[in-house]
């Protein structure tokens, strides 16, 4: 790994130039999924990397996938979940919840665990249908899959989402909703909030896709809380505005 | 001063990379090895409240375009008691008057630094933010002598907010220091008002096919958390003031 890190350390040397400085950064190889994570400290340096043009030039010539990540993101990714970890008792489904979550404060890389069959869950999903995956990887197998638009217009399909959940016989709902409501006869869960994952991260590992229009306020929110980068934000909400 | 200390440990940390990097200029820079001693000491006390707020009597350059961010970084480094030299340099973003009229206020005298006016068929900002920098650049590479200059750029948090360059240590004020919006707002007794400077506002006027850019320049303060996102929100519906879009937004 030290010998990679230096390989890389030397052709950001020579992409960026003997005057300027190269960011301080540490490799993690994540061998299953063929993916190489460099990580800096903060996102300005991040950007750094990514403008450099580099990082395509190396992930072509490794024949890895290469992802940038900021120490900064991912302490508050940390410290999100951690947070909610107390809520999470460790036991029946917040037991494999707690699980998920605890294996997410470990990423990078992702390693979900793999749990056994233990009930069934009703899966909600606005854009992708990541939350089956998950749900699957902790033994609660995905009972029925309804996509939150169908449902009509944001937020309304929230209030639909939660009536259907509470008269379906499964044992956890899981929707793109607030993170998570608890104190009901089963608890409805926002996975994607929960671990803070982006919204990349969540197409990527769903299989369903569907379009959906959101209100300005909720993509901001998604911005700051960063599971929207920045240019797709400006996209979708230059789409509204001009729409 | 006292309400810019914080305990958010996001901030913490962004300021302790930026402490980090100061450690790293002092063994570089020995000239500057005072003043980076004592610019520590400032964002110490930002992190750690057992620190006290240190005096900082050396001469700075600062980089002032009439702006929340430069403002803010201004009334900091005379808080501290800095020498302060203001440049501003004259174009199409600045709006002078208010400029001069907020400069004699604080009895502070500006340097006004003429440029060739600005050229661009894209968005205004890259080249605006390049001619202030080669303007500057050039002013202090002329004085042949070594300085410090402050700029109030909010992104380039950690390591990228102090640097060191041909005329000596540039530093980005706001963002060394992990200062928000809200921060800098509540510095100059402000109210949340319209985004960006005058050329960008009239970009957004005149041509719909750049808007796409100026929202991505909200969104990357917004992710980086320089703004949250009710100001965000306060900054996209100044932009856009018709009475159209209201619906879109307060849902």
């Amino acid at each position: 790994m030290h010998e990679l890190t230096d390989v890389l350390d030397k052709c950001l040397r020579d992409v960026i130039g003997d005057d300027r400085e190269v960011p301080e950064f540490r490799t993690v190889l994540d061998e299953r999924d063929e993916r190489l994570y460099l990580i800096v400290h903060d996102r300005a340096e991040k950007s750094m990397m990514i403008a450099s043009g580099l990082i395509g030039k190396v992930a072509s010539l490794l024949g890895l996938n290469i992802t940038v990540l900021a120490l900064s993101d991912i302490i508050s990714k940390r410290m999100r979940i951690a947070r909610n970890l107390k809520y999470f008792p460790n036991s029946g489904v917040f037991g494999r919840i707690r699980e998920l979550m605890i294996s997410e404060l470990k990423y990078p890389p992702r390693k979900l665990p793999e749990l056994d069959k233990y009930g069934e869950s009703l899966i909600f999903f606005l854009e992708s249908n990541y939350q089956s995956l998950f749900s699957e990887k902790i033994g609660l197998m995905p009972k029925k899959e309804v996509a939150l638009p169908t449902l009509g217009k944001w937020p309304l399909c929230l209030r639909r989402a939660f009536e259907i959940g509470l008269s379906e016989d499964v044992d956890v709902v899981f929707w793109d909703g607030p993170t998570f409501v608890l104190k009901m006869e089963k608890p409805f869960i926002n996975l994607g909030r929960l671990l803070s994952l982006s919204r990349r991260e969540m197409l990527e590992m769903g299989d369903v896709r569907v379009k959906c229009k959101l209100p300005v306020m909720e993509i901001l929110r998604s911005v700051y809380m960063g599971e929207i980068e920045p240019f797709d934000a400006s996209r979708v909400i230059y789409a509204i505005l001009e729409d | 001063m006292l309400y810019l200390r914080t305990k958010d440990p996001l901030k913490r940390y962004r300021v302790s990379l930026s402490i980090k990097k100061c450690g790293n200029l002092i063994e570089k820079r020995v000239e500057f090895r005072e003043f980076l001693r004592d610019f520590s000491g400032l964002l110490k006390w930002r992190i750690f409240l057992s620190e006290e707020l240190p005096e900082l009597s050396h001469r700075v350059y600062l980089a002032f375009s009439g702006g929340i961010d430069s403002g803010a970084s201004l009334l900091i480094m005379r808080e501290i008691g800095a020498e302060i030299t203001p440049l501003v340099v004259v174009n199409r973003s600045v709006d002078l008057d208010w400029t001069k009229n907020f400069l004699s206020e604080i009895g502070l005298k500006g340097k006004f630094l003429n440029t060739p006016d600005l050229h661009f068929r894209g968005h205004p900002c890259g080249p605006c933010s390049r001619s202030v920098r080669n303007a500057i650049y050039s002013f202090l590479l002329e004085r042949g002598e070594d300085c410090v200059v402050v700029f109030g750029d909010c992104l380039p948090t950690g390591s990228l907010s102090i640097t060191s360059e041909e005329f000596g240590i540039k530093i980005a004020l706001p963002a060394s220091l992990s200062l928000d919006k809200n921060e800098c707002i509540a510095l100059m007794g402000r109210e949340v008002g319209e985004y960006g400077c005058l050329l960008l506002r009239k970009t957004w006027r005149d041509r719909k096919d750049l808007r796409k850019y100026t929202l991505s320049r909200i969104m990357r303060e917004l992710r980086n958390r320089s703004i949250d996102p009710k100001t965000a929100l306060k900054y996209i519906k100044s932009l856009e003031k018709k009475r159209f879009w209201e619906g879109t937004f307060d849902s």
